[in-house]
């Protein structure tokens, strides 16, 4: 099975094209159809006073760059979170992070009013990074050896219920907080604006490359920790740094549009088979896979109920829960 | 009267890749039989398809003449004992408990720790020598001693047939030689008929009655090991060449590698 | 590590001497807060008063207190406490994993839709406990159906159960978007589980349960404790182990079933109990007795909380179920990890 680095090379180039023609075409649709024509002038002679050209630029490309940036992000976590862990089933989610943001919103809303989406972004971060803090402490990330990760997990899978409790205790207090909640939780690259674009990207500047160079750290950790140290890495900073990378990436994503499930679970296991195990070429692929995946869900989500949008993290778990069962029913032995 | 086990055309294939090919062969009652071959033979599919743990894809194993796969498992389970390749226990686990665990077939809710019991995990935790340390945890064991827990678990069942998926991995020279004396001994003793996968194959000749050698998916040849570990044999199942001697104690076959 | 030995003619067991202090100990804190939720509260009952009501002569008002809400919201806690608490370490027994819980068979997130879909369909909020009876049945069918593969194979029951649970999720959380905001929050409580206002309906339901299936499971964990050693030694000592995954499933859902019909879901009471009580045993799973007891004193302590300390916000049990567990598991974990030095 092994392939030389020109197909590898071909199989990035495609991923990255499908992604961008991906969305390409999810700039078309919307309550308002316009023309590719429209849209193409829109990109390369952008003209501020055309209604349509504006639509373009402030809400639709917006929407599809945070589609790209926010399921490039969960594709890559999900492919250190996988290998940090070494256990094929964990989904960044598992580090509670999700948690984390659902509490930030709901405090967001029952104690400052906070309805629309963009005021919900720094709030979400704020509880992101205060529930991942926890669950990194917790987790053993101050050790010298660096975390455990069997406890990064248990630590994550408590911190994000003990938010979770929290969530709800507010949800139930405060009825208001949950009509926002209920439809910030389906998660989607719906309500994004510029500006709110504009405040995030600064900070996937920082952590995309992160997660890039966690995956050059992390690959050597796959012979396992002996090894590795025979090796000479030093695995308790590679541990946290890798946390510390995926923990980054997931809470934005989360901040910027709900949680979306599913893409960092799956993606890894899609790319795996294509560019095979080298964790630096999965991370990258499963980045772009993850990108163009939710952009496909975001289109799809227009498409599936007529006159209906489906955010793009409900259309996600609706199309990936079956695949992923399909994936386990029909192949013989899943290296899950 | 000690049982009996044996198979007929055995085919054993996962998927498309077959693994074993019309396999027969007869464990002679009593004696010790070792299977032989290079990796990835199906020596280890041989000896689950004849513990029952794997069905066979065509053909069949008896047991005293009867399907061992239309037997009741528990009543097989107090004729056969099976020890797998390295395997893992639950985590919290100590010898005690393990070796217990093969008990089981003896065992009922309600009876799970008679004086029966006691007295042969007592006698299983002696012979592998593992009396001083039955309260400790299997985490906290080296290699050589997990593999002696393992091998008292397989003890404790009390059984006519011991089946051994490699009993002598991880075992320094000195508990490589007690493990088998012991097998020696309990055939000896009690008449016990046994088949283990064995990769040395000086101390097959040295501690067995019997060879089987397999060589892609089938058996190549067995016999006593004066038969089986000639220098001819030895070019077919490894592809290697080497010098057979007598061994200057016991006079048995002895490869010498070139 | 002290050993008891019982022998009979009709029974022989090797008990160890901490898992019979442990149980004790928890044993007496779970009537520790059964008494505490009897007598105390914001209406304080004495013992006497107590025995006046039994006997049937005392005054209306502490009557109505302890027979019409205490008793059974104190019998209903009791039994949703122990059947979350078995159920789960069955699971996490039978699945190796200790982040398995009942969840992972579809259970919750099929009870949870179930519910959802009555309510969005009919309007009403007064068939929610057929609709998620019936939803998470079905769900745990699916999922034991479609990990079918000429038996149970555990690995394929977590994965598929993953994919169940995040779709029927999401499918519940667009049914929430698409209710009214009263019928939403309304549901939303049931979805975190209450003991609020129980009633002799939900007693019956949980301890017949219990009643019918708890014995079979305390017999069964005889087999289950085998069955999860590595599967070519189970099955070479003789445990039929595909039947064996069939009785502790099924005990599981059903005892998550009549849990969920009383009390509703009530979260990680099944996920928590059973690390808490490997961890205070230092013995390998399962401990199904010590895991329902634990089960049964966050459930009951939960419940007293909820009812006291914030009795002006009127959050339900579930809240506290998770806010108890979550720093018990973290707790657990740090002295696990501590003992083994990682």
């Amino acid at each position: 099975m092994k392939r030389n680095t020109s197909s590898h090379l071909a199989t990035l180039a495609i991923m990255t094209t499908l992604g961008l023609v991906l969305a390409f075409v999810s700039l078309w649709f919307g309550v308002r159809p316009l023309p590719t024509s429209t849209v193409w002038q829109a990109l390369v002679a952008f003209d501020p006073s055309n209604t349509e050209h504006m639509i373009v630029h402030e809400l639709r490309l917006p929407r599809a760059m945070a589609a790209l940036i926010g399921g490039g992000a969960l594709g890559m976590a999900g492919a250190l979170m996988q290998s940090l862990s070494r256990n094929p089933l964990a989904d960044p989610g598992l580090l509670g992070v999700n948690g984390g943001a659902a509490l930030g919103v709901v405090i967001s809303i029952w104690v400052l009013g906070a309805t629309a989406q963009s005021q919900l972004v720094f709030p979400a971060l704020a509880g992101a990074g205060l529930a991942a803090t926890l669950v990194l402490l917790l987790g053993g990330a101050v050790r010298p050896r660096g975390p455990d990760p069997t406890r990064l997990i248990l630590a994550g899978a408590a911190v994000g219920a003990l938010f979770l409790a929290l969530t709800w205790a507010i949800l139930i207090l405060s009825r208001e907080s949950l009509d926002t909640y209920r439809f910030w939780v389906l998660g989607g690259f719906t309500g994004i604006t510029k500006s709110d674009l504009v405040a995030l990207l600064p900070l996937f500047a920082v952590s995309l490359p992160m997660g890039l160079a966690a995956a050059f750290l992390l690959a050597p950790l796959i012979l396992g920790d002996d090894t590795a140290r025979a090796l000479g890495v030093r695995v308790g900073f590679v541990r946290v740094f890798s946390t510390v990378a995926i923990v980054a990436l997931c809470g934005l994503t989360v901040s910027m549009a709900g949680p979306i499930a599913f893409i960092g679970l799956v993606v890894p296991h899609l790319v795996r088979p294509l560019l095979g195990a080298d964790l630096r070429l999965v991370a990258i692929g499963s980045f772009l896979t993850g990108a163009a995946l939710a952009v496909l869900a975001d289109i799809l989500g227009r498409l599936i109920l007529p006159g209906q949008e489906i955010e793009a993290g409900a259309t996600m778990a609706l199309i990936g829960g079956p695949s992923l069962i399909l994936l386990v029913r029909f192949r013989r032995e899943v290296a899950l | 009267m000690t049982a009996h086990l044996t198979c007929e055309n055995l085919c054993l294939s996962y998927g498309k890749t077959p693994v074993l090919t019309d396999v027969n062969l007869d464990l002679v009652p009593g004696q010790i039989t070792a299977i032989v071959g290079p990796n990835g033979c199906g020596k280890s599919s041989l000896l689950r398809c004849l513990s029952r743990v794997q069905s066979p894809t065509k053909g069949q194993v008896l047991l005293d003449g009867e399907p061992i796969h239309k037997q009741n498992t528990k009543q097989v389970a107090r004729k056969i004992a099976f020890m797998p390749q390295s395997a893992t226990a639950p985590t919290g686990m100590r010898i005690m408990d393990l070796v217990l665990r093969g008990r089981t077939p003896h065992q009922s809710p309600l009876q799970q720790w008679t004086s029966e019991d006691q007295r042969i995990v007592e006698r299983a935790l002696d012979q592998v020598g593992l009396t001083h340390r039955a309260h400790e945890l299997l985490e906290d064991l080296s290699g050589g001693q997990l593999q002696r827990a393992w091998i008292a678990m397989v003890l404790a069942q009390d059984t006519e047939i011991l089946l051994l998926d490699e009993p002598t991995t991880f075992l320094d020279l000195a508990h490589q030689q007690d493990i088998l004396k012991l097998v020696r001994e309990l055939q000896a003793d009690r008449g016990l008929t046994v088949a283990m996968v064995l990769h040395d194959i000086n101390l097959a000749s040295r501690f067995t009655d019997n060879i089987i050698a397999l060589r892609d998916q089938n058996v190549l040849c067995s016999g006593v090991p004066q038969d089986v570990i000639t220098e001819p044999n030895i070019q077919d199942i490894y592809g290697l060449a080497c010098s057979v001697i007598a061994d200057p104690h016991h006079g048995l076959p002895h490869i010498i590698l070139k | 590590m002290t050993m008891l030995t019982l022998r009979s003619p009709v029974f022989s067991f090797r008990l160890p001497l901490r898992r019979v202090v442990v149980n004790a100990l928890l044993a007496a804190l779970a009537a520790l807060l059964i008494v505490a939720g009897l007598f105390g509260g914001s209406y304080p009952v004495s013992f006497a008063d107590f025995m006046a009501v039994l006997n049937g002569t005392t005054d209306a008002v502490t009557e109505m207190v302890v027979l019409d809400y205490r008793l059974p919201r104190i019998l209903t806690a009791l039994g949703v406490g122990l059947a979350f608490g078995l159920a789960g370490e069955m699971i996490q027994t039978l699945l190796r994993n200790p982040l398995a819980s009942p969840d992972i068979i579809g259970f919750t997130a099929g009870a949870g839709t179930g519910a959802l879909f009555t309510v969005a369909i009919l309007g009403t909020t007064a068939f929610v406990v057929p609709g998620a009876m019936f939803g998470g049945l079905g769900a745990a069918l699916i999922v034991i159906g479609l990990s079918w593969r000429r038996g149970i194979a555990p690995g394929q029951i977590v994965l598929i159960g993953i994919g169940i649970t995040l779709t029927l999720g999401v499918i519940g959380d667009l049914l929430m978007t698409r209710l009214d905001a009263t019928s939403a929050y309304e549901l939303m409580k049931w979805l975190v589980g209450s003991l609020h206002s129980r009633s002799y309906a939900d007693v019956q339901i949980i301890w017949l349960g219990l009643l019918i299936l708890a014995p079979v499971a305390f017999w069964h964990q005889f087999i289950l404790a085998r069955a999860s050693l590595d599967e070519p030694v189970a099955l070479g000592l003789g445990i039929a182990l595909n039947r064996s995954r069939m009785v502790t499933l099924g005990l599981a859902v059903g005892l998550v079933a009549v849990a969920v019909s009383a009390a509703g879901p009530l979260p990680f009471v099944a996920f928590v109990s059973g690390p808490i009580a490997h961890g205070l045993n230092r013995a390998s799973r399962p401990t199904l007795l010590s895991a329902a007891l634990v089960g049964a004193i966050i459930t009951l302590f939960a419940d007293m909380v909820s009812q006291t300390a914030l009795s002006g916000m009127s959050l339900p049990a579930g809240v506290f179920t998770a806010l108890i567990g979550a720093p018990v598991l973290i707790w657990v974990l740090i002295i696990q990890s501590r003992k083994n030095r990682l």
